[in-house]
């Protein structure tokens, strides 16, 4: 319970001299100073030890340390310039291969559809065979106003009629 | 900084020599020796240039900076104790702080002569005063004393809540209260002023 009082009071006594406590704590503090000669002996100590920090000597760096932390601050931005072109170059030969091979692909799937579609060998059956179906009617035609006159016949329209 | 942020070469100079002084003065109570506290604001400095483009205008500059100082401080201690472990059948780890100790309990027994402390004398007692206080009191303590930060900066620079940041100061403070009492007397400074 004292220890935790005096942590407290240490505290605040600490945050007092750091101009740190809140406004209501400071006026409370201040009274309990103005009757306590224990406590402002301890706040003098304080400040004293406080004080006796400023006799620490100041330091001062040589020119030569601003010049030698801008090289090298220097040097590692273009360490990391470099990098990066080379991080650039490295991509740029990647997007070049992808891009390559891609075309080459396609160049190849074109060239396969293409000769897939027009130089099929059923295609052209496939296109003849209606032909290929009435070829026996055609042989026995004399001429092209003959096939058009049976046409108008319905004679080429057996399996219609069949369908109907 | 803002200058800085939009790569100008000669605000980042500046930057640096504004800087230098305070930020190696804390690195080297942090760690003690001068060559090693140069090397450790150079590389504050560094990382302060790498992360310009992510600086906001709304945060203190050196709030910033202090806090990546106390990251490099934290990281290099870290490294250190690492390597001491991995050496300790070749070296004591208390050889740092045993001599600092050593004559801190040798002037407060009064085997020091008693007489007025000259200002390089008193200088050196403050100096393993702050260095008998632990890493994190020592921080707190600089930023307080020669930053001028409030606790809310504190705070925000060694990453802890500004309560934790309170009680550290105490600690701090009470700590270097009682290590710098032989030199006072009855609250006067051997000196017999208060600097």
């Amino acid at each position: 319970m004292s220890d935790e009082h005096d942590t407290t009071l240490d505290e605040q006594l600490v945050a007092y001299l750091d101009g740190e406590l809140p406004p209501d704590e400071r006026s409370d503090f201040e009274d309990r100073l103005s009757n306590d000669s224990t406590l402002r002996k301890r706040l003098r100590q304080h400040q004293r030890a406080w004080d006796l920090l400023d006799s620490l000597p100041r330091t001062n760096v040589d020119d030569a340390f601003a010049r030698s932390t801008v090289e090298m601050v220097a040097l590692s931005a273009a360490e990391e310039i470099q990098q990066a072109e080379q991080a650039t170059s490295r991509s740029s030969k990647i997007v070049w291969w992808i891009t390559a091979e891609v075309l080459v692909v396609a160049a190849l799937l074109g060239f396969l559809i293409v000769r897939v579609a027009v130089s099929g060998p059923n295609r052209q059956l496939a296109k003849d065979l209606p032909i290929l179906e009435e070829l026996d009617a055609y042989r026995f035609g004399e001429d092209i106003e003959f096939l058009r006159a049976l046409e108008r016949e319905g004679l080429f329209n057996v399996e219609s009629e069949d369908d109907l | 900084m803002l200058r800085v942020r939009d790569d100008d070469a000669m605000a980042f100079e500046e930057l640096v020599q504004r800087y230098q002084n305070r930020l190696v003065s804390v690195m080297e109570h942090l760690v003690r020796r001068r060559e090693q506290a140069e090397d450790l604001a150079q590389e504050v400095f560094l990382r302060v240039y790498r992360a310009r483009k992510n600086y906001e205008p709304q945060a203190k500059f050196s709030t910033w900076l202090f806090t990546i100082a106390n990251n490099v401080a934290r990281n290099t201690k870290r490294s250190l104790a690492r390597r001491r472990e991995v050496n300790v059948g070749n070296e004591n780890r208390d050889t740092e702080s045993a001599p600092a100790l050593e004559q801190m309990a040798l002037a407060a027994s009064g085997l020091m002569p008693a007489r007025q402390l000259d200002k390089t004398e008193r200088a050196e007692m403050v100096r393993l005063a702050i260095e008998s206080l632990n890493e994190r009191q020592r921080m707190a303590l600089m930023l307080a004393k020669f930053e001028n930060m409030s606790y809310v900066e504190i705070a925000e620079t060694m990453e802890m809540s500004v309560q934790a940041t309170k009680s550290l100061l105490c600690r701090a403070r009470e700590n270097l209260r009682e290590l710098l009492q032989p030199y006072m007397q009855d609250g006067e400074s051997p000196s017999g002023n208060s600097g």
